[in-house]
């Protein structure tokens, strides 16, 4: 699963709903998503810590939707 | 300090989950997506401000990509006009679905999937309409 934009999770509710979202389709769908790759560029480092923590994969290059 | 912030944070966001796990909004969401069998999702929204038009560059790429790995027309960024969800929650219909039997880019979907925010009465609303919408679209477009 690719979410990319989603904003940061700090400072915005809706940017945690979504992420929150992603995971638990992550969850619900084990077979078909075996990793979930996070692309914003405002997402800072402590955020990308997190995002690691909950089993994210943060990237940090914008690869145009390219992966 | 900062570990204390990592708990903080960390713990937000788990409680986001229990809040969409909960909500009908995500039962609603799961049983339109038990249908639409969908393999890869790509989120969006444009309310970050100055990341806008970054983020929104990334997702325009995927938007190009797809159309050059399936040679359709890139979707389009739908704006949902709606009075609980002006443009702070778009959807990017840019990522491609593949079967997820097949495992092939036969190129006939173009995947979508609104994330809207919890605000107001209307959570859930929209995505399931969307969807069921999306939905139909798709099935006049299917080849396979």
């Amino acid at each position: 699963m690719v979410v990319l934009g989603v904003g940061s999770i700090a400072g915005s509710e809706v940017s945690r709903s979504q992420i929150a979202l992603a995971m638990l389709l992550k969850h619900n769908f084990e077979s078909f998503f075996n990793k979930i790759l996070v692309y914003d560029p405002v997402l800072s480092d402590l955020e990308c810590r997190v995002l690691t923590t909950l089993g994210c994969a943060p990237m940090f290059h914008d690869e145009n939707g390219s992966m | 300090m900062e570990e204390e912030e990592q708990k903080l944070l960390l713990f937000k966001v788990q409680r986001s989950m229990e809040k969409v796990q909960h909500s009908a909004f995500f039962t609603k969401f799961m049983e339109q997506l038990q249908d639409l069998e969908l393999l890869e999702i790509l989120l969006g929204t444009s309310e970050q401000g100055g990341a806008v038009d970054e983020a929104g560059s990334c997702l325009n790429g995927a938007a190009s990509s797809y159309s050059s790995s399936t040679g359709a027309s890139p979707a389009a960024a739908i704006d949902i006009v709606d009075g609980n969800f002006l443009p702070h929650v778009w959807l990017l219909s840019t990522g491609v679905v593949w079967h997820a039997e097949t495992f092939t880019v036969s190129g006939v979907w173009s995947c979508g999937l609104l994330v809207c925010p919890p605000k107001q009465d209307a959570f859930g609303q929209v995505p399931a309409a969307w969807i069921r919408q999306c939905t139909t679209e798709r099935q006049r477009e299917l080849t396979w």
